[in-house]
């Protein structure tokens, strides 16, 4: 437009151009006179530039609606609102911007109130900041919440003239994007919340349901171990997902970029939405399941349980029908929690009177004070059952012999919960048994007695007597020879050695029935003697050790022991097939003694031993003979192994 | 020739009768006197000094092995023969150890005593049949009296 305004103000180029179009139409110009002529020309000369100053006028003016045109639509399509408003806050101009982001047309906005299209809780600071701007205080943004708009930002300006306030309202497309971000952020933190919460939840329920009883079978604990990899699985996808989206919104910068990190989060969200639904679907399936299994399970224990509370009651019923055992249980201190009719009537406590109180009323004062009861429940508790037979004391005090036994009571899971005690009363057996060793011992002492009396017999009597008888012999031998005759000297001959045979028949009879050195000398001659006859009979290598300090002891345990020996070298001779036996006759200073007899024959199969009885073997008289007097008895004896017996005994009487 | 007094030791009667009767049909055996336990013996043995004596082992009161002990202790020039039933090692070196001279089975001692007695009279040991197998182990080869020093442990055997 500056460049247009030159030629009018350029008045001598002007008139030089109009003069140069004059001169083009001079031979037309009608002859005058000069002063007219110079003044026609003059006129000419103005029309000319008034005619091209109208073109310029012309020219411009379209120039300037081109341009008006131009910055019109920059006004009205300005990425801006812009809105005029005076004192009273009246809205003079809004451009189309303006009333696009105020949500109205601006043919209803000219000439309103812009108050009215703020939030009514924002209306007061809005006065303030309008009042600010009309006090000339400058241009300043302000976050302005609008009814429809939502919050925009604006800056005002005053105008020159002081009577009105152009505003600038500031869409802020990048403000709705990052809202739009923070939401889908606030979306995906939300979502992952929730698997999160979903599965800690379900997890939680199903650990409580199912992990608290250890009975959880094998299929739902995988069931449980699968759930929870789906969880981690689907916490962790989520994660990554909030990840992306959390990187995508910290790159905000431009608008492009804003727009690629929208979608990336939209996609994040959706992808978290996804993982988290089918994190949940997991769990839920899982847990479904489960739960199936748990019912499943708790219908089966339920029936189980029905079958115990049946097995209980028949169980009691016997409990309580036993008399002769006293069957009760106790908890893990050892208190009564148990009481049956038997128990009752074995030690004379009523099951009120006794139920919580502590087994060791059942000792003896001296197994008490050695603390005996406890022991048996450390030994039941550790090796599975303790077994013993002791004296008991009743409700009276008065005592008896007793067999018991305690067990100790396991839960599923293994821990101690209390120990069952079953006793019985042996008192009877065990005077019936004493008394049996007594007749049993009597026995032998009058089977030793008789022996002893037999071979003393065979020793004073027949041996005597054999021994005359050949004297006698030997005499007739000399002095009737030469009369009897050459007939009777055979006879004669064959009569002194008979005699002689059953002199050592009757020799080899006394030491079976009863060997002289055992009384005479003690247990080791004894044995030795008899070994000596032994190997010459047997073949058999046999050595005796015996310190020459061994004791002597009491008849009955010598002999017991001396028929032991015999017992286990008869033993040797028939089964073991060995070429050297071993007898061991040892002492201390207890004094206790041990004898042992090994042979290195081909032993005995195991289920020999321990000894049963009519074995054949003699097993079982052996031990007995052992027994009897006090000792212990024990067999080492593997096939191929050869034989040991050994028997522990005090030397005392 | 040299008379050989013997006392007998024995508590059965019948048997010194028969001893007696078979000794002194040896010219020069000469029984000088009898008795019938292990006490009695000794002081038989004490009164009468014999050159030998035919102990029994087994007799009421005190045996024929205490007895020997006892005799070879106070009057050791008196030789021991011991006259028994059992035939055992075990008896047999009691016996020797008590300071017998001879050991006799009494079953044998129709075809034995004769030798015995001669034989310990000598200074020998002497084992007869049936005895002669353990006791032989231990006394290999007769030596002079007295036999008890130098026996071997019997609880070593």
């Amino acid at each position: 437009m500056a460049e247009k305004k030159v030629p009018q103000t350029d008045g001598a180029k002007l008139r030089r151009i109009a003069e140069e179009r004059l001169r083009g139409n001079i031979e037309n110009e009608p002859r005058l006179p000069y002063e007219q002529q110079r003044l026609f020309h003059e006129l000419q000369v103005h029309q000319i530039e008034l005619e091209m100053q109208n073109d310029e006028l012309h020219q411009s003016r379209a120039d300037l609606e081109t341009v008006l045109g131009k910055y019109t639509d920059l006004y009205e399509f300005a990425s801006v609102g812009y809105v005029t408003l005076d004192r009273k806050g009246i809205i003079h101009t809004i451009n189309l911007t303006g009333a696009s982001l105020l949500g109205a047309d601006r043919f209803h906005l000219n000439r309103s109130r812009f108050e009215r299209l703020v939030v009514e809780t924002a209306r007061p600071g809005f006065a303030a900041y309008l009042e600010g701007v009309f006090s000339n205080q400058g241009a300043k943004t302000y976050e302005l919440e609008l009814l429809k708009a939502g919050v925009l930002s604006i800056e005002a300006v005053l105008t020159d003239s002081g009577r009105e306030c152009r505003i600038a309202l500031l869409d802020s497309s990048e403000r709705k994007e990052a809202e739009a971000l923070r939401r889908v952020a606030e979306a995906a933190t939300g979502a992952l919340l929730k698997v999160e919460v979903a599965a800690a939840e379900a997890l939680l329920k199903i650990e409580e349901t199912l992990l608290a009883p250890q009975n959880v079978n094998a299929e739902i604990k995988i069931a449980l171990l699968k759930l929870e990899k789906s969880a981690k699985v689907a916490r962790l996808k989520v994660k990554t997902a909030a990840e992306v989206a959390a990187a995508c919104f910290g790159a905000n910068e431009t608008t492009e970029a804003t727009q690629n990190l929208a979608k990336a989060a939209e996609a994040a969200r959706l992808k978290l939405e996804k993982v988290a639904e089918v994190a949940q679907q997991k769990v839920l399936t899982a847990a479904q399941v489960a739960f199936r299994k748990l019912t499943i399970l708790e219908s089966e224990r339920a029936r189980v349980k029905s079958v115990l509370l049946e097995s209980e009651e028949r169980f009691r019923l016997l409990v309580d029908g036993v008399k002769d055992y006293a069957i009760f249980m106790l908890d893990v201190d050892g208190c009564v929690i148990s009481w049956n009719e038997g128990a009752k009537r074995l030690k004379g406590w009523d099951e009120q009177e006794i139920l919580g109180r502590h087994f060791s009323l059942f000792y003896t004062e001296d197994a008490v004070a050695a603390g005996h009861p406890g022991q048996e429940l450390e030994i039941a508790a550790s090796v599975g059952r303790h077994e013993e037979e002791g004296w008991r004391v009743c409700k009276d005090g008065s005592r008896f012999m007793a067999t018991v036994l305690i067990t100790p009571i396991r839960n599923e899971f293994g821990s101690l919960k209390g120990f069952s005690k079953i006793t019985r009363d042996i008192t009877e057996r065990k005077q019936a048994e004493e008394t049996l060793k007594r007749y049993a011992q009597l026995l032998i002492e009058q089977e030793e007695n008789l022996r002893k009396s037999i071979a003393r017999e065979l020793h004073d009597d027949v041996g005597q007597e054999l021994t005359a008888l050949g004297l006698n012999l030997a005499y007739i031998d000399k002095f009737l020879l030469a009369e009897a005759g050459i007939d009777l000297r055979p006879t004669l001959k064959d009569s002194r050695m008979l005699a002689k045979d059953i002199n050592r028949t009757v020799r080899n009879l006394m030491n079976a029935l009863r060997p002289c050195q055992l009384d005479e000398y003690g247990l080791a001659p004894a044995i030795r003697t008899y070994v000596e006859q032994y190997a010459q009979r047997t073949g058999l290598a046999v050595t005796v050790h015996a310190p020459s300090d061994f004791p002597r002891m009491c008849p009955q345990k010598e002999i017991a022991l001396f028929r032991v020996t015999q017992e286990a070298l008869n033993n040797v001779v028939k089964h073991a097939a060995a070429t050297t036996v071993a007898i061991i006759l040892a002492s201390n200073d207890v004094p206790s003694i041990r004898l042992s007899i090994t042979d290195d024959g081909k032993g005995l199969a195991p289920w020999v031993s321990p000894p049963p009885t009519g074995s054949g073997h003699g097993l079982t008289t052996m031990r007995e003979r052992a027994e009897l007097v006090g000792g212990k008895f024990r067999l080492d004896t593997a096939p191929g192994k050869g034989t040991s017996i050994v028997i522990d005994l005090s030397a005392g009487q | 020739m040299r008379v050989i007094s013997i006392l007998l030791v024995d508590d059965h009667a019948m048997i010194r009768k028969l001893l007696r009767r078979h000794l002194e049909l040896q010219s020069d055996f000469i029984v000088v006197g009898e008795a019938g336990n292990g006490r009695e013996g000794i002081a038989k043995a004490e009164d009468l000094r014999p050159d030998v004596i035919l102990m029994d082992v087994s007799m009421p009161g005190m045996d024929g092995i205490e007895a020997t002990r006892i005799i070879c202790e106070r009057l050791p020039q008196i030789k021991v023969l011991i006259l028994t039933l059992y035939a055992s090692s075990e008896n047999c070196i009691r016996a020797m150890q008590s300071g017998a001279s001879g050991y006799v089975l009494k079953d044998s001692v129709d075809e034995e005593i004769e030798t015995a007695v001669r034989a310990i009279m000598k200074g020998s040991h002497y084992f007869g049949m049936g005895a002669t197998d353990a006791a032989g182990r231990l006394f290999p080869a007769p030596s002079g009296r007295p036999p008890c020093p130098g026996l071997p442990d019997i609880s070593e055997c």
